[in-house]
């Protein structure tokens, strides 16, 4: 008796072990395409327009990776990227998607359908780059000239990833938009992509910001400016102040290369009165200095920190002063800076912060500290 | 269902005993030529034996046979120091007649273990093992003289375990001579050895050895128990012994050592450990065997001790690894190919283009296909082994990936698996068995089978014991001074204290005090 129990007990482990290999998602590797970028479009007949870009795999001993562009359509992302299947005639594996564009339309209406779909689905992943073409269409992007690698979509995210030496535009990934959208007292931003034309080619960019209020995108910023915002918001970890130093009759430019900066955004509750002090703090050096102009020494040095400051404070400023008044979406996210500093005050003006942000007092205070000048002690002298 | 199977193959067996006939009960006569024929009779139809009878030249009464084997005696003793002094001495002198074999007995054989013996069964072993009898007209006594001579292989290197550094003597097939050597490594008068013969038709001495005021007591009746449950008819080498007293039958993991070598077999003596030798084998059993016994090398603590410890971690990660990479491959590829970075996956998504046999399938073949070739070059005779090299690696390695039978990475992943698990050659069996088991559940249920595989193992591995010893003790522990011999060996000067349990008669290794 006890043996026909255990040979049962093994012919069900058996059995069912067999029937549910397929529940398990045993897919073989070479069986799918791989996609690497996305770009959302509106669609000319149907709600949605789905532009993948796959990765093709032609093996043997030297293989070669080509992208392939298709474009399906569909009443939502989901159905569209299923109909994929009927293009491509392998289903679409999402797991490795690395940028995901959306179109300027899409994003001047909504995109809650976008990324809704995005975070549910299981084999979607949430850190793909999140990009808004700011072109008319997002599918060209796909399509554009690759310089340095064999995937556009490889491409596009190491110039997200390099962005933090540039600070041109902001880095954001699904995890960070979404904790922006939900969050309280802040607004969502995302680095925008546009092509260029470069002799005869259209290269794309990354460079600027899409501001949003709620879901929808508001207004754009360019780059200088995506800076200034970064110094505000705290994610400045890289870039370029270039700072014009005046000497009796010459001038000369000065390149200070950022390495390390900390913004300190305080909220000053006074009664019903709220100000936003905001601190920047700049580890810097001199990397280029364009004329003979002698400021390496002390003297130099603090000159070009004062000029550096003052620029700083007045482009900060500038920006601050252009998001309050011409977008109104608090994308520093000073909301939530009042909600940490003093969580009652916040429950009062909840509700009214968008009034209350666009007639906020912020007083800029910048430090910038030049540690050092490269490998050049002096600049060069030209013998006459 | 075995149980049932193994039961009436033992039922077979004790019928056919049945049916040998056993020779009746004989006693010697006072008649030389009665006795001679008895033998006669004992030994028919075998033409090794040898009867050879002769008279002293004095005494005209002294009728003489000696009986012996041929090949199995030393015929320089039965020439020079019986027959000679036998046929020479006057006998008639210097003797009293009245008690002739006795007084040949002191006086007249030159031999250092001679024995009055009377009962037929003993005379018989004693003739079989190569000793000469000496039987005398007139006496129902005969003489049993030493004359054994042992033919021995010449005490080598074990093929396999080879050291840099260390002792290069490696146990032979002579139980006396294996006794010797491992007498000489440990130089005390507490080494005790305990004989018994097993095997109702081999005969075959077996000797339990240990050291009397280190020996867990629990381990040794604990095997003296098991050795006396075993009934076989023939034990040719000691791994017959081990898998009768084996604690977990059914299990393919060893819970009793074996090692070719006498410093080995020493060490594990001085740790508290029971050996058993086997005459005819060089492996000597030891009892019992911990888990972490099988990643230890002798060499470890011969050489300097970060050497040694980093070579132990190699074994480590080598025995687990082989173990777990194929399966830990197949989920990665055909289950969670998100986890694997996109680079890799375009490349071995490449490799796999126009490959027909799914991953798993090909895994399989080719690990097979590797044990084919390892257990052929194993029993292949050494000058046909050229030929192993070029069918393993040209034709299974490089033309299958270029004909795309199977992918690049299959055969790399097969390569890596057959290198770590010839790392651990000393338990090559169990890592089949785990590497295979882990394999099939993880191509039905990737890595939720593989995590679900691996508990099921290391619970197995957990439950088992050696003669009573947890078998995964030390494995765990790094504070006590167990793990001080564990994954890695801590110096000398530190080991002051033998095993926990093992040592436990007497834990002290090195005394500390100055």
């Amino acid at each position: 008796m006890r043996v026909v129990k255990i040979s049962f007990l093994v012919l069900m482990i058996l059995v069912t072990s067999f029937l549910v290999t397929g529940c398990w998602n045993y897919k073989e590797i070479d069986k799918m395409a791989i996609v690497s970028g996305v770009a959302v479009d509106k669609g000319k007949k149907e709600k949605i327009r789905l532009t993948v870009e796959i990765i093709q795999v032609s093996g043997g001993s030297n293989s070669v990776t080509s992208p392939k562009v298709i474009t399906t359509e569909g009443k939502t992302i989901f159905d569209a990227a299923r109909n994929a299947i009927s293009i491509v005639g392998k289903k679409l594996y999402w797991s490795h998607v690395k940028v995901l564009i959306i179109s300027k339309e899409l994003a001047k209406k909504d995109v809650i359908p976008i990324m809704d779909w995005y975070k549910r689905d299981s084999e979607t992943r949430f850190d793909v780059n999140l990009l808004i073409s700011k072109g008319d269409c997002a599918a060209e992007i796909l399509t554009g000239k690759i310089l340095t690698d064999q995937i556009m979509s490889f491409e596009l995210s190491n110039m997200i990833k390099n962005q933090k030496n540039l600070s041109k535009a902001p880095q954001s990934n699904m995890v960070v938009y979404c904790n922006q959208l939900e969050g309280e007292g802040i607004q969502p931003v995302l680095p925008t992509i546009e092509l260029k034309k470069i002799a005869n080619s259209k290269i794309p960019t990354i460079m600027g910001t899409g501001i949003f209020k709620a879901d929808k995108v508001v207004g754009y910023i360019d780059g200088d400016e995506t800076m200034n915002l970064l110094f505000v918001k705290d994610e400045v970890k890289g870039g370029v102040l270039v700072v014009d130093v005046k000497e009796k009759d010459k001038s000369t430019s000065v390149s200070l290369e950022i390495f390390k900066s900390k913004t300190e955004v305080k909220p000053i509750i006074d009664g019903k009165n709220i100000k936003m002090s905001i601190k920047i703090e700049t580890e810097t050096a001199i990397d280029e200095v364009t004329s003979d102009i002698n400021i390496i020494n002390q003297k130099g040095f603090e000159k070009v920190e004062n000029l550096a400051e003052e620029k700083l404070k007045k482009q900060v400023t500038e920006v601050i002063k252009k998001v309050q008044h011409k977008y109104k979406a608090d994308v520093f996210g000073f909301g939530s800076k009042v909600n940490q500093e003093d969580p009652k005050v916040w429950k009062k003006i909840e509700k009214d912060w968008d009034k209350k942000f666009e007639n906020l007092e912020v007083s800029v205070d910048a430090k910038v500290h030049i540690r050092n000048s490269a490998e050049l002690s002096r600049t060069l002298k030209v013998w006459k | 269902m075995f149980k049932n199977l193994f039961k009436k193959n033992k039922h077979d067996n004790n019928n056919e005993n049945d049916n040998i006939a056993i020779p009746k009960k004989q006693k010697l006569v006072k008649s030389l030529n009665d006795n001679i024929a008895l033998f006669k009779y004992i030994f028919k139809d075998d033409e090794t034996i040898i009867i050879r009878d002769f008279q002293n030249k004095q005494l005209k009464e002294a009728n003489c046979c000696i009986i012996y084997i041929d090949g199995m005696v030393n015929t320089e003793i039965v020439n020079e120091n019986i027959i000679q002094p036998v046929l020479r001495t006057d006998l008639s002198v210097d003797i009293e007649s009245d008690n002739l074999l006795e007084e040949l007995k002191r006086k007249v054989i030159v031999s250092n273990d001679v024995t009055i013996e009377s009962d037929i069964d003993k005379i018989t072993s004693s003739i079989i093992y190569g000793d000469t009898l000496f039987l005398l007209d007139g006496y129902d006594k005969a003489l049993i003289i030493s004359s054994k001579l042992w033919l021995t292989r010449a005490i080598t290197e074990p093929e396999s375990s080879k050291v840099i550094r260390g002792p290069r003597e490696g146990f032979n097939e002579s139980l006396i001579i294996n006794l010797t050597m491992l007498r000489r490594k440990i130089k005390t008068a507490d080494l005790k050895f305990k004989f018994r013969v097993m095997g109702e038709r081999t005969l075959t001495k077996v000797c339990i050895c240990y050291i009397d005021d280190l020996v867990m007591d629990g381990v040794l009746e604990e095997l003296e128990q098991r050795l006396d449950s075993i009934k076989i008819d023939a034990i040719l080498d000691s791994g017959y012994i081990q898998e009768l007293i084996k604690d977990a039958p059914y299990s393919p993991i060893e819970t009793v050592g074996a090692s070719e070598r006498p410093d080995v077999v020493a060490a594990k003596l001085l740790e508290g450990r029971v050996a058993l030798f086997v005459d005819g084998s060089p492996f000597v059993l030891t009892v019992p065997l911990l888990g972490i016994e099988n990643l230890q090398s002798n060499e470890d603590y011969y050489t300097n001790y970060i050497y040694s410890s980093f070579n132990r971690i190699i074994r480590t990660i080598t025995a687990v690894s082989s173990v777990a990479i194929p399966s830990l491959f197949l989920s990665l590829v055909t289950f969670h190919q998100e986890m694997l970075p996109t680079p890799l996956l375009v490349s071995v998504s490449a490799s796999r283009q126009g490959v027909p046999f799914p991953t798993s399938l090909s895994l399989f073949v080719m690990l097979f296909v590797f044990d084919i070739l390892r257990e052929a070059a194993t029993r292949m005779p050494g000058p046909i082994g050229m030929a192993i090299n070029i069918v393993g690696t040209l034709v299974l390695g490089q033309a299958a990936v270029e004909a795309r039978l199977v992918s690049a990475p299959v055969i790399i992943i097969t390569a890596i698996t057959g290198i770590t698990s010839l790392m651990n050659v000393g338990f090559i069996g169990p890592i089949i068995v785990v590497r295979s088991f882990l394999l099939l559940v993880t191509s039905f249920y990737g890595f939720y089978g593989f995590f679900f595989g691996f508990i099921i193992v290391v619970l197995h591995l957990m439950s088992i014991k050696s003669f009573g010893v947890p078998y995964m003790m030390s494995v765990t522990t790094v504070r006590d001074h167990n793990g001080q011999d564990a994954w890695i060996r801590a110096p000398w000067w530190v080991m002051t204290l033998r095993p926990k349990m093992i040592g436990s008669k007497n834990l002290t290794r090195q005394s500390t005090e100055k």
